[in-house]
């Protein structure tokens, strides 16, 4: 796993930092800069001041800890890697641009898309943090050891390395919420509130995800003992999980300061309902109502649709109807040379013929 | 040499003014969809030759129209057909296919005619095809005189346990049929009709060589111990379903220059293709080649055009467009009849209406149904 060899083979990692410059105003999550992938992280030196855009508590525990702003890094660079993955069909599709704003100017506004990649990001460091306490290469933690030989009532043992997410969890709070809390200290914003409240949205997944897997012992897995611990789950499901909660999110008010409050609309109003509606810690909720990506704007960050592949059946996000806003789209003929027809000829080589294939490649226009 | 020069420009003038007036020339029969049941007499030539619902057309379309009696009322009906099609393909888009009401030759789709966008070249599309599908129906119908079902086909393949029976849809004379009607009108070298020549090949083509087989069981209740087929044209939503998705993948064309606009002898005199009757308003085929030459070049079926389509958001005298203001739309949806786009950013009213509907309908021995009337609450969005 490319994970491990990241945040453990010290010596694999390129001792450099590209040019930090301190984007000042725009850059909310400046710490998600960590996770570009230009980008890898001196833990030597330990000189975690000259990471640009971290708060202080964040250069405490990185100071405490410097191994983790590996660890942060790569969580980053998951999570980038899963919303791009996660929203390739889509109108926005999790563009990053290579300044320090990361995903730009589309983080200035309070939309769906901006809780998304908050709570993507809070998820992926609590994932590659405690995945780390797992691999050992975190010297504050270890495995969790809450059940250690604890018997179950179904008759397993409690054993092997269960991930502690409790820490990855408490590291993520800390870290990841430390630039949202001070600037609500000081503005008072629904804005901040609302980061925070989706950053607990991704770690909440996280920990709601937690699966147990057991192995059997005993002569030829005959399973007289199994042993059973708790595992993180794949990224890749956390990330489809919070797709989904994005698609649900809740619109909150944006005048209320201190607490989230759902946005009734004009019917709610009309027909008093949704006045008992609680916001759930698991909702996914955002301020802004977002553009709808069609048409290039680049003040806004925003890049259109034009020369996106779409699928010209079907009617998902992908089908060039919904993805083309209405434009139409070009078809281009592409020959693919392949190999096929492969036989293994004694001895000992492989003889394939060369196939040329033509299907059609659909873009917006 | 002077005055030479001044009746030279005074020739030209009337020329060019002519030339203007007559490029939409082609399309005035679409009007015939507004006229009134006209008399259908298939025998009288000389009457229907004067009459008013021949006005739309051209001097040939007439005498296609009146050697071929019964096909004024299949033309009708397929201008019909064209336009109904052409709004329900088009009633969730910005431009919905607007048409005015002008039964004596006016343009019916306005002036988007005159440019040549994607929306122009489905519009020459679908009328044609309605053309070609309405009249291959009514041959089979029996309402045209010198056309009948198409009984060409008559040996079944090996080893098939049904037999051609029935009545085929004549889809080769309403193919030619077209062709002929038309095309007549889109003739000269200008870049523009060789576009529409193309599209209406398109139109055609979606609907003459799509036919299904359709069969039917004879014998002691439907045993199927004979089982006659014949060859039915798809419905016309079917065909406008098609083009419709040619439309969305229609490409943008510019005229090829390769020079081989036709086919040269050695001597350097164009060599005309001479073939029995039809042929002559092919010879004339430009090359279309894709603006980007990375995409592929369209093919019989692909719809072209060459200037790209406006916003359609306001209103826009130039083609006849109201603008969306007004226009209904889905507050939920991402799509184009969403909200969002339809109304170009300018946001919508949304309100409240009531609906009676009959509901909770029960049937009482014998025999009517009772229903209960209930009101409903809708909501309607409308654009800003």
């Amino acid at each position: 796993m490319d994970f491990n060899i990241l945040c453990s083979d010290k010596t694999w990692i390129k001792l450099f930092f590209l040019l930090w410059i301190f984007a000042s105003s725009v850059t909310n999550g400046n710490w998600m800069y960590l996770g570009m992938s230009s980008v890898a992280v001196d833990t030597q030196t330990e000189k975690c001041n000259t990471v640009p855009g971290l708060v202080l508590e964040q250069l405490d525990l990185c100071q405490r800890n410097p191994e983790s702003l590996l660890c942060v890094s790569e969580g980053a660079r998951q999570a980038i890697h899963e919303c791009q993955n996660q929203f390739r069909f889509e109108r926005w599709n999790c563009t990053t641009s290579q300044n320090y704003s990361v995903f730009g100017p589309i983080m200035t506004k309070g939309t769906r898309e901006t809780a998304f990649i908050y709570s993507i990001l809070s998820a992926g460091v609590t994932d590659s943090v405690t995945r780390a306490c797992s691999a050992g290469n975190l010297t504050d933690c270890v495995c969790d050891p809450t059940n250690d030989g604890k018997n179950s009532v179904e008759g397993w043992v409690w054993g092997g390395c269960s991930d502690n997410v409790q820490y990855g969890l408490e590291f993520s709070r800390k870290f990841v919420d430390a630039p949202e809390v001070l600037k609500h200290q000081d503005t008072q914003s629904i804005r901040n509130k609302m980061n925070i409240h989706n950053n607990e949205v991704g770690r909440r997944t996280v920990r709601d995800m937690m699966r147990l897997r057991c192995r059997c012992h005993g002569v030829s897995g005959s399973c007289e003992i199994q042993t059973c611990w708790k595992s993180l789950p794949k990224f890749s499901t956390v990330g489809a999980k919070l797709k989904e909660k994005y698609e649900i999110s809740v619109r909150i008010a944006g005048r209320s300061k201190r607490k989230l409050r759902p946005k009734k609309t004009k019917r709610h109003r009309q027909a008093r309902i949704g006045r008992k509606k609680r916001l759930s810690k698991d909702d996914m909720v955002f301020v802004h109502k977002s553009p709808n990506f069609c048409t290039p704007n680049p003040v806004k960050g925003i890049l259109g649709t034009e020369g996106r592949l779409c699928n010209r059946t079907g009617s998902g996000p992908e089908s060039c109807d919904l993805l083309c806003c209405g434009r139409g789209y070009n078809t281009q003929v592409v020959r693919l040379t392949d190999r096929c027809q492969c036989r293994f000829i004694w001895c000992c080589y492989v003889d394939c013929k060369t196939c040329e294939t033509l299907f059609d490649r659909h873009t917006c226009k | 040499m002077q005055l030479t020069l001044l009746l030279l420009v005074l020739f030209i003038i009337p020329l060019k003014g002519q030339g203007k007036k007559s490029k939409l020339k082609g399309t005035r029969w679409w009007s015939l969809a507004n006229i009134g049941q006209p008399s259908n007499d298939l025998h009288s030539n000389t009457q229907l030759y004067n009459s008013p619902s021949l006005l739309p057309l051209t001097k040939r379309q007439r005498r296609l129209v009146s050697k071929n009696p019964g096909t004024i009322l299949a033309l009708m009906n397929g201008a019909r057909m064209a336009i109904e099609e052409c709004k329900y393909q088009f009633r969730n888009r910005r431009w919905n296919c607007p048409t005015h009401d002008d039964s004596h030759g006016g343009p019916i789709f306005g002036k988007i005619l005159q440019k040549g966008c994607r929306e122009t070249s489905f519009i020459y599309a679908i009328t044609t095809a309605a053309v070609t599908h309405s009249i291959a129906r009514a041959c089979a119908d029996g309402s045209i005189l010198t056309c009948n079902c198409d009984y060409s086909m008559r040996e079944p393949p090996a080893k098939a346990d049904w037999d051609w029976g029935g009545c085929s849809d004549n889809a080769k004379f309403g193919h030619k049929f077209s062709r002929k009607f038309v095309d007549v009108l889109e003739k000269g070298k200008d870049f523009r009709y060789m576009l529409n020549l193309h599209n209406n090949e398109a139109g055609r083509v979606h609907v003459s060589k799509v036919m299904k087989r359709e069969c039917k069981c004879h014998g002691m209740s439907g045993s199927c111990t004979i089982k006659t087929c014949w060859m039915r044209l798809p419905t016309f939503r079917n065909v406008g379903d098609k083009l419709k998705d040619r439309f969305d993948g229609a490409t943008k064309v510019v005229s090829g220059n390769d020079g081989r606009r036709l086919p040269k002898d050695n001597n350097g005199s164009v060599r005309r293709k001479k073939k029995k009757g039809k042929g002559k308003l092919r010879k004339n085929k430009f090359r279309f080649e894709p603006v980007n030459f990375n995409h592929k070049p369209p093919g019989r079926r692909d719809l072209v055009y060459f200037e790209d389509s406006p916003t359609f958001c306001d209103k826009d005298t130039s083609i006849d467009f109201e603008g969306t203001k007004g226009r209904e739309c889905n507050a939920t949806s991402i799509g184009i009849e969403g909200c969002d786009l339809m109304c170009c950013g300018r946001g919508y009213t949304s309100n409240e209406y009531t609906v009676k509907e009959r509901c909770s309908c029960i049937f009482h021995w014998c025999c009517h149904v009772k229903c209960e009337i209930c009101t409903r609450k809708k909501i309607r969005n409308m654009c800003n």
